[in-house]
């Protein structure tokens, strides 16, 4: 026996050293996480959301910016996203805290499994979120991603990609999106056809779950910002007409603005609706798709929207005058 | 509980520890650890299952010894039929009730009637079909005195739900595995260094070429009706190469676990895909259920002596009967059909049992003449695994028709994807370590029992090739849903 556990050690020995060391071989963090370091406590504004969060243009703002918003992300992870911060000092006092809802957040379940056993949204968060924070951790799915960096780090060794990262995706609704895309048609027919199919599946996601846990995530999160002292502001940005004309205008108010409106109102806090003001509603030249801005309509609604901030900006660089907390 | 789960990883030494550290001359100590474990490894999945494991195990208990305090052949009768009604029975209802009741439903309906019956909504218990017919095997061997009904709970309670092989087989014969649990069991080296080489194999053939097959497999089986025929044909042999390495994948760590524990299990599986008929595939593929329905169904029937007519009657029920074992679903009654279609000329000219002896031995071109049958075999069996696996009869005939009707229109561009070419290359190395153990229990056998350098360096690589190959995509074993 004493024989047999001693071999077992040795190859468990073995096995780990190798495994362990090409785990460490590249074990950096995101490239956002690096970023948040670099600014830690001095963060003044940041904005979280999905990837409707990449809407905002931070070039010439004056306060020191941070992008935390990531693409499809769900209530629940803008919750947590903004806990990390919180609890890792990263924010100044009175910093920002720029909260854009999508039509479709309050449908998501936490970790977008979409009715799945497993889904890959949630992988992104085990790359950085401590355990807590992740919506029904497991241990398992912790194991299989390291898994997968000894696998990349393995074939980085090697000088080429890992193999499993080109493993296909099933083909199907995109390519026939793509198929019948109307070329050379002006970028208004393009948009046009953009927004019928994004709203489409963008309604499902929106009905896809009851939406009061998701509400209820929203009102945690404008709590806890207020809670800290943070200065929290909800944000609808602009869209081109088709995208929200596509989930029903009559839909839209009884099921988003309505709850955001309440929202703003019960906890008091700045609401602002960019989603059928003028300067952008049927100018397609600002937008990149129908519900994205380009680089353009990024740098005119942040001009727009800092502008509509300018007492807030002001308590932040004045707060930032002072000594920062690291409590 | 998963054997290739974190849980696992922690479940097995502490129950490994805690077992021979208790005194080995103490079995009746060590078969309460393992009914113990057992029931927690079962009842992870659900609690509820676990009421049927001991109801089923009480039965059969009390069945046995009914059966030792008389002899008169009526109550005797009684006392069996009792247990394969009732083991039956709860098969019957937590897996073929709603097919029966949809089935029913369906052709009432086709005659204008409408029927009142309706679906049951209940969870099948995994693994019933194998512990099933594990205690069955119990009650109509001490029934035909070909065992000693036990006495002792303890050991019969272990016996009935011994974890490594409770949810996925091999399926144990009372015979074989309960007078094991009298016995004191004794550790040694070299049977567990063994047993850990054949449970790496295991692990290697369910996260390297199962899972890894299983992302093309699925895929290719969703969206059948988009792809070409030869993308479909190259579906249905990864899935083919997908259900060996889950399931006696399965079959290797079951066995090597309870080597560990100081049991030896039944051979499950004999290298199948190197079968030169197919005859000799149901020889080699798993092996238990396969010799469960030769003792207690084929031969009962009569087996292969009697009129021809006798011998078709008998080949189509004991494959049809196969077939309904893995699912309640006419793909699986289809599967049974088309292998009793194979068997049948086999049997009728009496070459069913040509091929006994070795594999590959001889000149060079018997081997050459051996692959070539091998790989006829190969994909006869491949056509029925299409059977297996698909979602419905139409599904199956559908993706039949098209590789038929369009077999050279070339791979899609997902298939010969730098993934899909590792696949490929995995799969190569997985036959020629296979090849190279063919006349041995288990593939890797022959690599590491080479010298005393290759038994430390072959499980390290074995480990190493797993971790960096395996697929991230875990699926459950196949074989969990039987």
């Amino acid at each position: 026996m004493k024989q047999f556990i001693l071999h077992m050690l040795l190859l468990a020995s073995f096995t780990g050293i190798t495994i362990w060391g090409l785990y460490e071989s590249n074990n950096e963090p995101p490239q956002r996480i690096k970023n948040l370091e670099a600014k830690k406590g001095r963060i003044q504004i940041v904005n979280l959301g999905t990837s409707h969060g990449g809407d905002f243009d931070y070039t010439n703002c004056e306060l020191v910016p941070m992008y935390f918003n990531n693409a499809g992300n769900t209530l629940y992870y803008d919750l947590h996203n903004y806990l990390y911060l919180l609890e890792g000092n990263y924010l100044a006092p009175r910093a920002i805290v720029l909260i854009p809802v999508s039509y479709f957040v309050f449908g998501l379940d936490e970790n977008r499994l979409d009715g799945h056993l497993d889904a890959p949204f949630v992988n992104r968060y085990y790359q950085y979120l401590p355990a807590k924070h992740i919506y029904d951790y497991s241990l398992s799915k912790d194991l299989e991603l390291k898994t997968a960096r000894v696998q990349a780090n393995f074939f980085g060794l090697l000088g080429t990609e890992q193999p499993q990262s080109e493993i296909p995706e099933p083909q199907g609704r995109d390519e026939e999106f793509m198929k019948n895309w109307p070329k050379s048609q002006g970028k208004e027919a393009e948009l046009i056809y953009h927004a019928k199919h994004r709203s489409r599946r963008h309604k499902e996601l929106a009905l896809a779950q009851n939406p009061d846990k998701g509400i209820s995530y929203l009102n945690r999160l404008v709590e806890s910002v207020k809670e800290a002292e943070h200065v929290p502001v909800l944000i609808t940005p602009p869209y081109f007409e088709a995208y929200s004309k596509g989930f029903g205008e009559n839909w839209l108010d009884s099921n988003y603005f309505s709850v955001m409106r309440s929202i703003a109102l019960d906890q008091n806090v700045r609401y602002s609706n960019y989603s059928h003001h003028d300067a952008f509603l049927h100018q397609a030249d600002l937008f990149k798709d129908s519900d994205h801005l380009n680089d353009k309509g990024r740098t005119l609604f942040s001009e727009m929207l800092f502008d509509e901030l300018k007492e807030e900006f002001e308590w932040a660089k004045q707060a930032s005058s002072e000594p920062v907390s690291l409590h | 509980m998963l054997f290739n789960s974190p849980e696992f990883a922690l479940f097995f030494p502490t129950v490994f520890g805690l077992y021979w550290l208790l005194s080995p001359d103490r079995v009746r100590y060590q078969n309460l650890l393992i009914i113990l474990a057992s029931y927690v490894f079962y009842g992870w999945w659900d609690l509820r299952f676990l009421g049927l494991i001991a109801f089923s195990t009480l039965l059969d208990f009390f069945v046995g010894i009914g059966l030792s305090k008389t002899d008169n052949q009526g109550q005797r009768k009684s006392l069996l039929y009792l247990s394969i009604l009732t083991n039956i029975g709860l098969l019957g209802v937590f897996k073929y009730y709603n097919f029966f009741a949809d089935n029913l439903v369906a052709v009432l309906s086709s005659i204008g009637l409408k029927p009142n019956i309706r679906s049951l909504n209940i969870i099948l218990p995994v693994g019933i079909s194998f512990y099933t017919f594990q205690t069955l095997s119990y009650t109509i061997d001490v029934y035909r005195n070909k065992l000693v009904p036990t006495r002792d709970i303890t050991a019969f309670a272990a016996f009935v739900s011994f974890f490594p092989q409770l949810v996925a087989g091999p399926i144990e014969r009372a015979t074989s595995l309960l007078p094991q649990f009298y016995k004191k069991r004794n550790f040694s080296y070299l049977r567990s260094k063994d047993a850990l080489f054949q449970i790496l194999w295991g692990f290697f053939k369910k996260l390297v070429i199962a899972d890894n097959c299983a992302i093309y497999v699925n895929h290719i089986f969703d969206h059948s009706n988009e792809l070409s025929g030869t993308s479909l044909f190259v579906g249905a042999v990864l899935f083919a190469f997908q259900i060996y390495g889950d399931f006696s994948g399965y079959s290797d760590m079951a066995i090597g676990f309870s080597r560990w524990l100081g049991f030896d299990l039944t051979r499950n599986f004999a290298f199948p895909y190197f079968s030169r008929d197919v005859a000799e595939f149901w020889r080699r593929w798993h092996i238990s259920l396969s010799t469960w329905f030769r003792d207690y169904v084929y031969i009962p029937l009569g087996g292969s002596h009697g009129g021809r007519g006798a011998k078709i009657r008998n080949t189509f029920v004991i494959f049809i009967t196969s077939g309904f074992w893995h699912g309640a679903s006419w793909t699986f009654i289809v599967w049974g059909l088309l292998n009793a279609l194979y068997f049948l000329p086999l049997q009728l000219t009496n070459s069913n049992r040509r091929h006994l002896g070795e594999l590959g031995v001889g000149s060079v071109m018997n081997t050459v003449k051996e692959i070539g049958q091998m790989i006829l075999t190969f994909l006869l069996i491949t056509l029925a695994w299409i059977f297996f696996r698909a979602n419905s009869l139409t599904h199956a005939f559908a993706y039949v028709r098209e590789i038929f009707s369009n077999p050279f229109s070339g791979l899609p561009e997902f298939m010969m994807s730098r993934h899909s070419n590792m696949l490929y290359l995995l799969l190569a190395f997985f036959l020629i370590i296979e090849w190279t153990g063919r006349n041995r229990e288990y593939g890797l056998e022959y690599l590491v029992s080479k010298s005393k350098f290759s038994s430390y360096l072959v499980p390290y690589l074995v480990i190493m090739i797993s971790v960096l190959f395996m697929s991230l995509d875990i699926q459950e074993f196949i074989y969990f849903q039987f």
